[in-house]
C-alpha cells in the first residue's frame, strides 16, 4: 500500500478536527502521480479533490480499503495499526509550523529516502515532497 | 517486625546517600541549564494561575504552548462576523497595556511590502524602572537568547502592521513562537489559498495591574465556509520554560534563582538605551556619566535608541565613558 500525506514542521497533521492547511498545487502534484490509478480518501477529505478528474474511492476507513496495492491519502487517521502494509509513504511537507493535535504516528527513520524535491505551491513558498519505501 | 523495620531504615538511608551522590555528580558535569532540561522543569513558576475567560477557567500551565478554551469554540456572534477585510485595536490603557484587537483579515488586509524595524515601541512591562527587562539566556534555554519579542497581537503577516504601539505586547520568544505564530501561519495560508476571510480577535489578558500579560486569549473562524476551514478558542501561555517571569512589572530570572537587586548589572535591549549627544562636536556619550554636563545648552540633545544609528549619523563614542 502506498500512503500519503502533508505533515508541518512537527509532523503534526490536524488541529480542533481540522487540517492544518491545503494547497491546490499539492493536490495536482498527488493526482498527477496517481496516472490512472484510483485514490482512497476518507469523507473529510473529498473537498480537497472537488472538480478534479481523480478518480476517487471514498471510504469511512481508506487505509483498510486500500490494502494490498491501493493508494490513500490520508488526512485524519492514524497509521500505526497498518504498519505492515505500508511499503511507500509520500510525504509533503509544509515547511511550516501550524498548531497542532493530531500528528502522524508512523517512524519514517523505518523506511528509506529514495526522492525529494522542493515546489511552490498556490499558498505555500516552499513545500517538499519526500518519497520513501520499506 | 520490630528488626524488619530496621532493616528497612538501613535500607532507606543507603537509598538516600546513594541519591545525594548521584545528585552531586550531576552538578559536577552539567549546567544548570542542562540539569533543567535533564528534569523535564519547563513549567515556568511565577506563571498567573486562576485566569477565568469567559467564565472558564484556564488550566495551569503544563509544557504545552496553548490550550483550548470552550472546547475550542470561537465565540463570534453573528454580528460579529464580517465579510469585508477591517483591522480594530484597542486604545492602550491608563498602565499603557494593549486591549482586545480584532479583524476580518483578507487577502487585500495582508502587506505587500517587507516588515519594518519595530523597535521605538516600547510595550508594557518590557521595562521596569528605566531598566530593560529583555534580558539575555543561554541560548539553549532562549531561542535567540533574549527573553522577549515585541508580539504583535494581529500578526504582521495578516495585516501589514508594522510599529503599532496598540498592537504589540511584550511576550516571551517561546508565547511568540510556540504559541501564537503557528495560529498566524494558519489563518495566512488559509487566506491565501482560499481568499476566503477569517475573523481573527487577539486578547491580552493581564492579571489585575500586571504590566505583562499571563497568555494571549485568541478566536479564529473562516467567514465563508462557517468554520470548516479555521476554527479555534486558544489560550497561549506566556512564559518561557526554565525561566520565572514577575508578570506585574516584567522583571524576570531562572527558575530558581533570587530575584536580582535593582543594583543587579542587566542586560538592556540596545534600542532602548538613552545616550547625551554633542550636536557640535558629534560625540555621544552615556547618559549616566558626568561627561556630557559641560556641554552647551545649545549643543545638547538626547536620543534613545541604537547607537549604531548616531554611527550612522557621524557621530562617534566618547573615549572616556565609552558608551
Amino acid at each position: 500500500m502506498k500512503v500519503i500525506a502533508c505533515l508541518d514542521d512537527r509532523c503534526g497533521m490536524m488541529f480542533n478536527n481540522r487540517r492544518q492547511s491545503r494547497d491546490r498545487i499539492l493536490i495536482e502534484d498527488v493526482i498527477k502521480d496517481l496516472g490512472k490509478e484510483k485514490i482512497y480518501i476518507s469523507p473529510y477529505s473529498q473537498l480537497l479533490f472537488e472538480g478534479t478528474d481523480a478518480k476517487i474511492k471514498v471510504s469511512d476507513n481508506p487505509l483498510e480499503a486500500a490494502k494490498g496495492d491501493g493508494v490513500c491519502f490520508i488526512e485524519d487517521k492514524h497509521l500505526s495499526e497498518y504498519k505492515g502494509e505500508i511499503d511507500i509513504l509520500v510525504i509533503y511537507r509544509w515547511n511550516r509550523h501550524y498548531p497542532c493535535d493530531f500528528y502522524f504516528d508512523l517512524d519514517i527513520n523505518e523506511y528509506k529516502l529514495v526522492e525529494s524535491r522542493d515546489f511552490e505551491g498556490s499558498s505555500h513558498e516552499k513545500i517538499t515532497k519526500e518519497v520513501y519505501k520499506r | 517486625m520490630k528488626k524488619k523495620k530496621k532493616k528497612r531504615s538501613g535500607g532507606l538511608i543507603r537509598s538516600l546517600f546513594a541519591l545525594i551522590i548521584i545528585a552531586a555528580l550531576i552538578f559536577a558535569f552539567y549546567n544548570a541549564d542542562d540539569i533543567l532540561k535533564m528534569l523535564g522543569i519547563s513549567q515556568t513558576q511565577g506563571a498567573p494561575s486562576d485566569i477565568v475567560i469567559n467564565g472558564e477557567t484556564v488550566p495551569e500551565y503544563t509544557n504545552k504552548p496553548y490550550v483550548n478554551l470552550n472546547n475550542g469554540k470561537p465565540t463570534f456572534t453573528e454580528s460579529e462576523i464580517k465579510t469585508q477585510s477591517y483591522e480594530y485595536y484597542s486604545e492602550l490603557d491608563s498602565l499603557g497595556r494593549c486591549g482586545v484587537t480584532h479583524a476580518c483579515v483578507g487577502i487585500d488586509l495582508m502587506p505587500t511590502e517587507d516588515r519594518e524595524d519595530i523597535g521605538s515601541v516600547t510595550p508594557s512591562g518590557w521595562k521596569y524602572n528605566g531598566k530593560s527587562n529583555n534580558n539575555k539566556y543561554s541560548t539553549k534555554l532562549v531561542e535567540g537568547g533574549y527573553i522577549y519579542n515585541r508580539c504583535h497581537l494581529i500578526g504582521f503577516q495578516l495585516a501589514g502592521e508594522n510599529a503599532n504601539e496598540k498592537n504589540l505586547v511584550t511576550g516571551t520568544r517561546y508565547l511568540n513562537i510556540e504559541g501564537m505564530l503557528p495560529f498566524e501561519n494558519m489563518i495566512a495560508d488559509y487566506v491565501k489559498e482560499t481568499k476566503n476571510h477569517v475573523m481573527f480577535r487577539v486578547t491580552p489578558i493581564y492579571n489585575g495591574n500586571d504590566l505583562v500579560p499571563s497568555g494571549i486569549h485568541m478566536e479564529g473562524y473562516s467567514v465563508e465556509d462557517k468554520g470548516e476551514g479555521v476554527y479555534f478558542n486558544v489560550y497561549s501561555y506566556n512564559v518561557q520554560p526554565g525561566i520565572e517571569i514577575n508578570y506585574a512589572t516584567g522583571e524576570n530570572h531562572l527558575s530558581g534563582e533570587e530575584i536580582p537587586t535593582t543594583e543587579a548589572p542587566t542586560t538592556q535591549d540596545p534600542d532602548t538605551i538613552t545616550y547625551v549627544l554633542n550636536t557640535n562636536s558629534k560625540k555621544f556619550h552615556k547618559e549616566s556619566s558626568s561627561c556630557g554636563d559641560d556641554i552647551k545648552a545649545e549643543n545638547r540633545d538626547t536620543y534613545t535608541g541604537n547607537k549604531q544609528n548616531l554611527i550612522d549619523e557621524g557621530y562617534s563614542a566618547c573615549g572616556i565613558c565609552k558608551p
